[in-house]
């Protein structure tokens, strides 16, 4: 079927497309954004970056410093640890524990805390006073208390890891969307849809979450960087991800020894986790200021 | 446009309350619409006109079943609109928007908003649904190349045709109109009247139409309902209000057309300071503390509820409005 000549459909149009124009003239977020390319692209394309297998030890490399130091050579550029694995390879399979926790634990904490928030603020009432006293009862649970319990009960692994933090995660999710609902659920285009006849079902999904889903990027944005962040303590603390399995968090527990004489054990995967979740906050504060309405931006 | 004599729509006893805040001691209820049975019938326009406040809106929502009144009910065709199903009322009755700038959704684009009611009712495959939305766009007087516009780039007539489109996309009996043209430009308002003129007989419709412009309704109306405080004051055929008002009330909103500035809703009723208050309704008839013929038996006694085709309620007409009918 060709269509008649049609106008450009701005508002209409997927989000990343309209801000297309607009995000080349924030620094922060094209600086945020490029690094997590960067890193996104280090951790899928780990096995051919490594120069090593990130498991393979090697006892004659135990404890090689990095290539600018002294003793350093370029087969470790970025040294090796105590038990001769090969730091830099460790340091991109590292990135992909990391993205994949963060990814993870916000695709099931947005599917928690969206199904809750959206509830709540859509029907009001009853609904509402039930799912705010969940929220506040989420909010006084400390995170690392209830990992720990967990990891005692059923053991660490990466999947236990992920299923605590996604099931813990959900407030700030829960939180905006109830918020955001409640700003249009009484707007006459809801009260339209109620008038066809619509269902429940269909005015959440065709009319509340297209109004909702930039507030929902930018949140899931930072509470990627959360998750990472957490998942790194858990791992430091020995409750996270086993070892040997290449997490940054891990990584800086191991050189804990070590932080006297070696102390690049941790400073280059702390430098990494660094740059990881600020980049990953500075896309997120962008992708807030460049969903906001035109003009809120800088 | 005949009028056949069953009317396909009607209210019977309909009264809301809504709750304001209960104190420890006591709850306060304000009563948004007090008592009232209307009828409409094929092809007819019923105007209902009344002052800001008065229950315009409250009644028009019961109406389309999106408040459950506290008292009476509605009934579409004999049957009583809570035991309709949902899906068949929405394609029997329609709502047009006092506001086309919320009624539509800015994420969706002008034919997704159009196809909407078809897309929720199941109906025709999504080649149909756009072929009908198309044909819509034609009907209300829209380019079609406006289809894949978000509503953001339309003025503010083109998104009161919008809505008119999508309540016109189920082909229902009854569109409730509220006061669908007082947020938009003088210019444009005569557009949108006419418009919803031609429709009433290119597609068989009957109104309710909610306004505050007196001449809006005489242009429109086949039949008035005057309210005030939540009831219906007086009602009558649209040349007898206009002609021969009784109610004191209609008679000060007439004189107010008269004034300089008719296009600025009800402007001053010259009927004093006295707001009318929905929370404290006065005593005896609702409107005589600011009647200007007010009798003593007024502030004491309510004037006898209004039946049949024409009525006004006032112990002034009271005789004369049966003999009158
Ligand atoms: N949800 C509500 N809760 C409490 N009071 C309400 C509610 N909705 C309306 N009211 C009150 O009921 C009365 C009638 O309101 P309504 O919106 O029906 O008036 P209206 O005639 O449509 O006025 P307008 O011309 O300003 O649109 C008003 O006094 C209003 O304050
Ligand atoms: S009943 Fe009395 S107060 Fe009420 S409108 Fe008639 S004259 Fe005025
Ligand atoms: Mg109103």
């Amino acid at each position: 079927m060709t269509a008649a000549p049609v106008a450009p459909a701005v508002g209409a149009k997927p989000i990343v497309t309209r801000i297309l124009p607009r995000w080349r003239q924030h620094t922060g977020f094209m600086l945020g954004f490029s690094v997590l390319v960067v890193f996104a692209l280090m951790a899928i394309l780990a096995p051919l970056l490594a120069p090593h297998d990130p498991y393979a030890q090697d006892l004659m490399s135990r404890m090689r410093p990095p290539v600018w130091m002294d003793g350093g050579s370029w087969d470790h550029p970025f040294g090796a640890d105590q038990v001769g694995r090969d730091y830099l390879s460790r340091i991109f399979y590292g990135a992909r524990i990391s993205l994949f926790v963060g990814l993870c634990v916000t695709l099931l904490s947005c599917l928690i805390g969206t199904t809750l928030g959206v509830a709540a603020g859509y029907f009001g009432g009853r609904v509402d006073t039930v799912i705010s006293f969940l929220i506040t009862a989420r909010l006084a649970i400390p995170v690392v208390l209830v990992a720990l319990a967990v990891v005692a009960l059923v053991g660490s692994s990466l999947q236990v890891v992920i299923a605590v933090l996604g099931l813990l995660l959900w407030d700030r999710f829960a939180i905006v969307m109830r918020a955001t609902t409640q700003q249009i659920r009484s707007a006459d285009f809801i009260v339209a849809a109620k008038v066809q006849g619509a269902s429940h079902l269909q005015i959440v999904v065709q009319e509340i979450l297209p109004n909702v889903v930039n507030n929902l990027l930018v949140v899931a944005t930072l509470e990627i960087a959360q998750a990472i962040v957490l998942e790194a303590a858990l791992s430091f603390l020995g409750i996270g991800v086993p070892a040997p399995t290449p997490s940054w968090g891990l990584m800086i527990a191991e050189g804990r020894a070590d932080v006297f004489f070696d102390p690049w054990l941790i400073t280059i995967p702390g430098a990494f986790l660094f740059v990881l979740v600020l980049a990953t906050n500075m896309t997120g504060d962008g992708l807030r200021d460049l969903t906001a309405p035109e003009g809120r931006n800088r | 446009m005949t009028q056949s004599d069953a009317p396909i729509f009607e209210v019977n006893a309909v009264s809301q309350e809504y709750q304001l805040g209960s104190s420890l001691f006591r709850r306060r209820y304000l009563r948004a619409v007090d008592d009232v049975s209307l009828q409409l019938r094929r092809g007819e326009v019923l105007g209902l006109v009344g002052e800001s406040g008065c229950g315009k809106t409250t009644l028009a929502k019961i109406m389309m079943g999106l408040i459950q009144p506290t008292a009476g009910e509605v009934r579409l065709n004999g049957k009583r609109l809570a035991d309709v199903p949902r899906l068949e009322v929405a394609s029997r009755i329609q709502y047009v928007f006092q506001d086309p700038y919320s009624a539509l959704n800015p994420r969706h684009s002008v034919g997704r908003i159009i196809e909407q009611p078809l897309r929720i009712h199941g109906v025709g495959a999504a080649a149909d649904r756009a072929q009908k939305a198309r044909k819509l766009l034609d009907v209300v007087g829209l380019p079609q190349r406006l289809i894949d516009s978000p509503p953001s780039q339309l003025s503010g007539g083109q998104r009161q045709r919008v809505v008119i489109a999508r309540a016109l996309a189920l082909r229902p009996d009854i569109l409730v109109c509220d006061e669908p043209t007082s947020a938009l430009d003088v210019s444009v308002q005569s557009q949108i009247l006419n418009l919803l003129l031609d429709l009433r007989s290119e597609f068989g419709l009957s109104y309710i139409f909610v306004s505050h412009n007196l001449a809006v309704v005489e242009h429109m109306a086949t039949s008035v309902a005057v309210m005030y405080l939540g009831r219906i004051v007086e009602h009558a055929a649209t040349a007898d209000i206009f002609g021969n008002p009784q109610h004191p009330y209609t008679r000060a909103l007439l004189h107010s057309v008269l004034a300089p500035d008719p296009g600025a809703g009800i402007p001053d009723l010259g009927l004093g300071r006295t707001v009318p208050n929905p929370a404290q309704l006065p005593t005896g008839c609702r409107f005589h503390p600011r009647c200007p013929v007010a009798v003593p038996v007024c502030s004491t006694k309510e004037p006898a509820r209004g039946r049949g085709e024409r009525w006004a309620e006032c112990h002034l007409v009271e005789g004369s409005a049966s003999a009158a009918a």
